[in-house]
């Protein structure tokens, strides 16, 4: 993601932000740190990167129908392993409103991405990014 | 006439018999130190348990900028 992603779109008219949340497991707060800041360096070295811990999921929970995904079994799923685009003019509005749609999203998701949704390509994501730089 | 102790042939080799006790004794304090909780000790990131206003905020503060969200699980 770094190399093919935001390497190659350098300078400040992108902001990076990566939430961690846990959902293959329960993980507790120390655990959620200690996991996120190992793997941080590893996948995201970005220095304009900015790392939020979501422990109770509730961005992931958030973001969850905004993107239309599916619930499993009557259980509504959390949205993570997913890449999403805002363009420049996007606004999150007043406290507790909830998050805002992407201009363009891509995911890894194995169940629960709706039928249009894009699974993740690091060169059309960047391209995408790119397409949407203010001039 | 040779003469053979069988009852110190089937004796265990206490050398043997100590490796395996240092080996089990070792497994079993990787075992007990792996079930520990971590406990972080760093700088944390911000957590968002409490509300999404600190993400909301950052978001904000970077517009006119193409933002890009990354939710992952680091496991």
């Amino acid at each position: 993601m770094q190399r093919k992603v935001f390497d190659r779109l350098p300078g400040d008219r992108v902001s990076v932000t990566a939430i961690w949340v846990p959902v293959n497991r329960e993980q507790s707060w120390d655990e959620l740190q200690t996991n996120a800041h190992r793997e941080q360096p590893r996948w995201l070295t970005d220095p304009r990167a900015v790392n939020f811990t979501d422990s109770t999921r509730r961005a992931a929970m958030a973001w969850a129908p905004v993107l239309d995904i599916k619930p499993l079994y009557g259980v509504q799923l959390p949205a993570w392993d997913v890449y999403l685009v805002f363009g420049p003019d996007a606004r999150w509005g007043p406290p507790g409103a909830p998050p805002p749609a992407p201009a363009f999203w891509m995911h890894q998701l194995s169940t629960g991405a709706p039928a249009n949704s894009i699974r993740l390509n690091p060169d059309q994501l960047r391209a995408r990014i790119e397409a949407m730089l203010p001039k | 006439m040779t003469y053979i102790d069988h009852d110190r042939a089937a004796a265990p080799d206490p050398l043997k018999r100590g490796v395996r006790i240092a080996v089990l004794l070792a497994l079993l304090g990787a075992a007990i130190y792996l079930s520990l909780p971590a406990h972080f000790s760093g700088q944390p990131f911000p957590d968002l348990a409490a509300n999404l206003d600190p993400l909301a905020a950052e978001f904000n503060r970077n517009a006119g900028k193409v933002r890009v969200v990354l939710i992952t699980d680091p496991t």
